[in-house]
């Protein structure tokens, strides 16, 4: 079969949406918990993450062209340590993968279903997600395509939407306290951020001509921005009590209320997570095959999308008992685990490859 | 009802055997063993999870497996 291609811009909306889809929910609320009032400034400094993240991910992909992150970690340390290292990312990757799906299915039920089982819309989303994944990478890739600037737009639709209502002189004190409490607030977006590693599934994918390291660094500052914008938003609106709420963006999207006839707005929100939540499924979706299947050495990942799916939708159901759990696991567990999978084994990855080729040549 | 979601989780397994079994008989051993280990992997969690709801699940080994790095950030938990 042959091997499908993206473009540059697919890839840089796709993995916009992989890694922001879920971030403008949960994001503020934690950020305002630490930062306060210098909460806009936290993703500027936690989007250094996802630059590093992208070039190693680049860095990999000049070395060893043409194969993902599994495929590296066995050329690089051989076929028994590079297994287990790749289990560990597998690990990560399903673990992450039943988060995104709970957090997914949780805003639904909590915001606009309350009487739905969570059960169902997991269901649903994962079976959806299947066929995309099944059917292969540039589905994803197009449909990306056209809802990355729309989700964008949106975003930055609520943001002007809002502004009779904003208090702008809640930004004051600019870095009242020191700048120590914006950093501490950049440790959250930072695990959102690191996330970007994925990349190197997609980097296969893409055309031969595009460049692929502009497209992993304007996908990061497209993410910068949407944050910004959404920690604006909340910030201006609600001030510090941000971190009071749980769905912040949702809370500030119902205060639109323009002449009394536009209103109702945070149906636009929910529209907005959905496809955001679709794509970022399908995306971490696609990467875990793929990983998976390479991890085994099989040639062909389509066979294992819908039993991967099934283990998805169970796996969300299990990593959670309740959202205030599942909210408690992104400081503490979140951090840790992003930090080793994300930046440690890359770091290592890079190091020990580079080690290599000099020692090679 | 729980004989009801025990039958549901193995009709699904069942039709993620049937879509693709079709596919996997012309294809290598190995491809037939990581289907059949996944699918059976994902139906016995489910089982697990309808029996056991409170089990404990990869975040709290997570969370206590990186407990030293997690606890220099945010200390109080």
């Amino acid at each position: 079969m042959e091997k499908e291609k993206i473009s540059g811009t697919q890839l840089v909306f796709m993995m916009y949406l992989m890694v922001g889809g879920t971030s403008i929910l949960v994001v503020p609320s934690f950020t305002a918990m630490y930062a306060k009032q210098d909460m806009w400034l936290s993703p500027i400094i936690g989007s250094i993450f996802g630059i590093v993240c992208v070039f190693l991910a680049w860095i990999m992909n000049r070395f060893y062209p043409g194969q993902t992150m599994v495929q590296h970690l066995h050329r690089v340390f051989g076929r028994m340590i590079g297994s287990v290292l790749g289990a560990l990312i597998l690990f990560f990757q399903i673990d992450a993968i039943g988060l995104i799906t709970r957090e997914y299915a949780e805003f639904i039920v909590q915001a606009f279903l309350s009487q739905t089982p969570i059960t169902v819309i997991v269901g649903c989303i994962v079976v959806t997600c299947s066929f995309a994944v099944r059917s292969g990478v540039e589905v994803i890739g197009r449909f990306a395509l056209i809802f990355g600037p729309i989700f964008f737009l949106f975003v930055v639709s609520i943001f002007i939407f809002l502004l009779p209502e904003y208090d702008f002189l809640n930004i004051l004190p600019v870095f009242g306290l020191g700048v120590l409490p914006s950093v501490k607030g950049a440790l959250e977006p930072s695990v959102w951020f690191m996330e970007f590693l994925f990349i190197t599934s997609f980097y296969p994918s893409v055309r031969k001509g595009d460049n692929r390291l502009k497209g992993g660094l304007l996908a990061v500052i497209l993410m910068m921005f949407t944050m910004v914008i959404t920690n604006s938003t909340c910030l201006f609106l609600f001030g510090e009590t941000t971190a009071n709420l749980t769905f912040p963006f949702l809370s500030a999207s119902r205060y639109i209320n323009i002449s009394d006839f536009f209103s109702h707005v945070e149906a636009i929100v929910m529209a907005l997570w959905i496809l955001g939540g679709f794509v970022q499924i399908s995306m971490w979706h696609y990467s875990f095959v793929l990983s998976v299947s390479q991890w085994l050495n099989i040639k062909d990942y389509r066979p294992l999308v819908f039993p991967v799916g099934l283990l998805i939708a169970v796996f969300s159901i299990w990593v959670a008992k309740n959202f205030q759990q599942m909210l408690h696991y992104f400081p503490t567990g979140g951090t840790g685990s992003s930090i080793i999978t994300l930046v440690l084994i890359p770091i290592l990855l890079v190091v020990v490859a580079w080690i290599r080729r000099k020692i090679a040549s | 009802m729980i004989v009801i979601q025990l039958l549901g989780i193995t009709l699904l397994a069942a039709a993620i055997f049937a879509y693709d079994y079709p596919r996997l008989r012309t294809g290598a051993k190995k491809e037939k063993i990581a289907f059949a280990v996944i699918t059976a992997a994902g139906w016995a969690i489910a089982l697990l999870l309808m029996f056991f709801p409170r089990m404990p699940g990869p975040t709290e080994l997570i969370n206590y497996a990186t407990r030293p790095i997690w606890n220099i950030f945010y200390p109080e938990g």
